[in-house]
């Protein structure tokens, strides 16, 4: 069973268990339907082809010169839309239900933000930047909120 | 990153970077909240982005007045005001208030919803206060500056007098600031206003009946009351309503409203239209307003 042969919701509920997720699970990141299949049955394995894809991703379009921003922007925009479907629970001692959840940013996404941040323009893209810089993880603030090489350590 | 967004200069740049430190606050505080205990890491760097974000809002609100710029300001205080309020921050989140000039900026607005979110926003980080120096508390977090708390009190005596004890203005109350109006400024505005009518004085202006923001729904509750009597009343109030001109109405056969009636019902009016900040800050500060306001009800 894929996700494309999903009908609606019922039956998104009622075959949840033997749903198997895309091979190119990246290429439908976006896509609000599999965000629930990951929230609803998120395991390990899922996290990391997603952030393997990602790294390639952002690797190529690092190093091709004249880079199509608009590629960059889309997906950008849909690890904003994936990101907010990701509940992490890192609380121990406390039974899961009532443990409060926090949402976390693919790491290859925040390793191309830092590596992009210094040449940005402040303007391209403004405003889907800035939205996932807010899921920088808690560290140290000096009010310029770059410190090359420190975002690492925080994962 | 910050200096790139700010670099055309413009008000839009720095409402999308008080916005981005608003989102960062947020999920930083959801972070702090989801572990068994704050960290020490953790209030350092909470505090050093809500210092940092308290100097860009006060550039802003110094740079446009605008209810948008005001509304976006309060917002993120909004946040901040959250942080510090969930129990379980409490004995590690240090409290950074907003700067001075800020908060009388505000409270100098014209708009009502601003003002009442202000008030709001003051009414919180009165009570965060209190849970912060309770002596059983006093645990992990160094204890506040005595001046520190007393430059925030300030802050509420002063938008009391302004709005409650018709006393607006003045720097002999304990802690008062005269909202930092200058008293060239104070004297200059005295003269001005005594020379109009003999009934108006500058300290009670910035009271209900004549507060911009607050006026008409002041008016508002005395017509309501007038109105409830059904034409029993020989006389209606002309407006605005002060101590002296609710004495008379009542013997001249209008309504019968005391002055500490008239003001705890504007508030309760107000609480019941959706304006309940300014009552919240009113309730807070003033205690034995409290019992009064459970008298009546």
């Amino acid at each position: 069973m894929t996700l494309e042969e999903i009908q609606d919701v019922n039956d998104f509920v009622g075959k949840l268990e033997k749903i198997e997720p895309p091979n190119q699970l990246v290429a439908v990141i976006g896509d609000p339907l599999l965000q629930k299949f990951l929230q609803l049955r998120w395991t390990d394995e899922y996290s990391k082809r997603i952030e393997m894809w990602l790294m390639a991703f952002f690797e190529d379009q690092l190093q091709t010169s004249g880079q199509e921003s608009s590629t960059i922007l889309e997906m950008l925009h849909a690890i904003q839309s994936y990101t907010r479907y990701t509940k992490v629970c890192r609380t121990k001692g406390f039974p899961v239900r009532t443990a409060l959840t926090f949402q976390v940013l693919p790491n290859a996404c925040l390793i191309y933000l830092t590596s992009m941040l210094p040449s940005w323009n402040g303007i391209l893209g403004r405003e889907v930047i800035l939205d996932l810089l807010t899921y920088i993880p808690l560290g140290p603030f000096d009010g310029s909120l770059y410190h090359p090489g420190s975002l690492k350590e925080f994962y | 990153m910050e200096d790139a967004v700010l670099e055309d200069g413009t008000i839009t740049s720095k409402l999308h970077l008080l916005q981005f430190y608003k989102g960062l606050l947020d999920r930083w505080t959801t972070f702090t909240l989801s572990q068994e205990s704050p960290t020490k890491e953790a209030a350092t760097a909470l505090a050093s982005l809500v210092r940092h974000a308290n100097l860009l809002s006060l550039t802003i609100a110094q740079s446009s007045q605008s209810v948008t710029t005001f509304s976006r300001i309060l917002t993120y205080y909004e946040s901040t005001a959250a942080t510090i309020t969930y129990p379980s921050l409490q004995s590690t989140v240090r409290i950074i208030t907003p700067p001075t000039e800020l908060v009388y900026t505000l409270n100098f607005t014209s708009s009502l919803e601003i003002l009442s979110r202000l008030c709001a926003i003051l009414a919180l980080y009165k009570r965060a206060f209190e849970v912060a120096m309770a002596p059983r508390l006093a645990v992990d977090i160094e204890a506040y500056p005595k001046d520190y708390v007393n430059h925030f009190n300030g802050f509420l005596m002063d938008l009391c007098n302004c709005l409650w004890r018709a006393r607006a203005l003045n720097t002999t109350d304990p802690n008062a600031l005269g909202c930092l109006i200058d008293s060239r400024v104070t004297s200059a505005l005295t003269l001005y206003v005594n020379g109009l009518d003999t009934s108006l004085t500058l300290s009670s202006l910035f009271g209900f009946s004549t507060s911009p923001a607050l006026c008409l729904l002041a008016i508002s509750y005395v017509r309501d009351l007038e109105d409830a009597t059904e034409d029993s009343i020989d006389r209606r109030h002309a407006g605005p309503v002060t101590q002296a001109s609710l004495k008379q109405l009542g013997l001249d056969g209008g309504i019968k409203l005391a002055w500490q009636e008239y003001k705890l019902g504007v508030l309760q009016y107000l609480e019941n239209n959706g304006v309940a900040g300014v009552g919240e800050l009113m309730y807070n500060t003033m205690k034995h307003l409290m019992a009064a306001r459970n008298k009546i009800l």
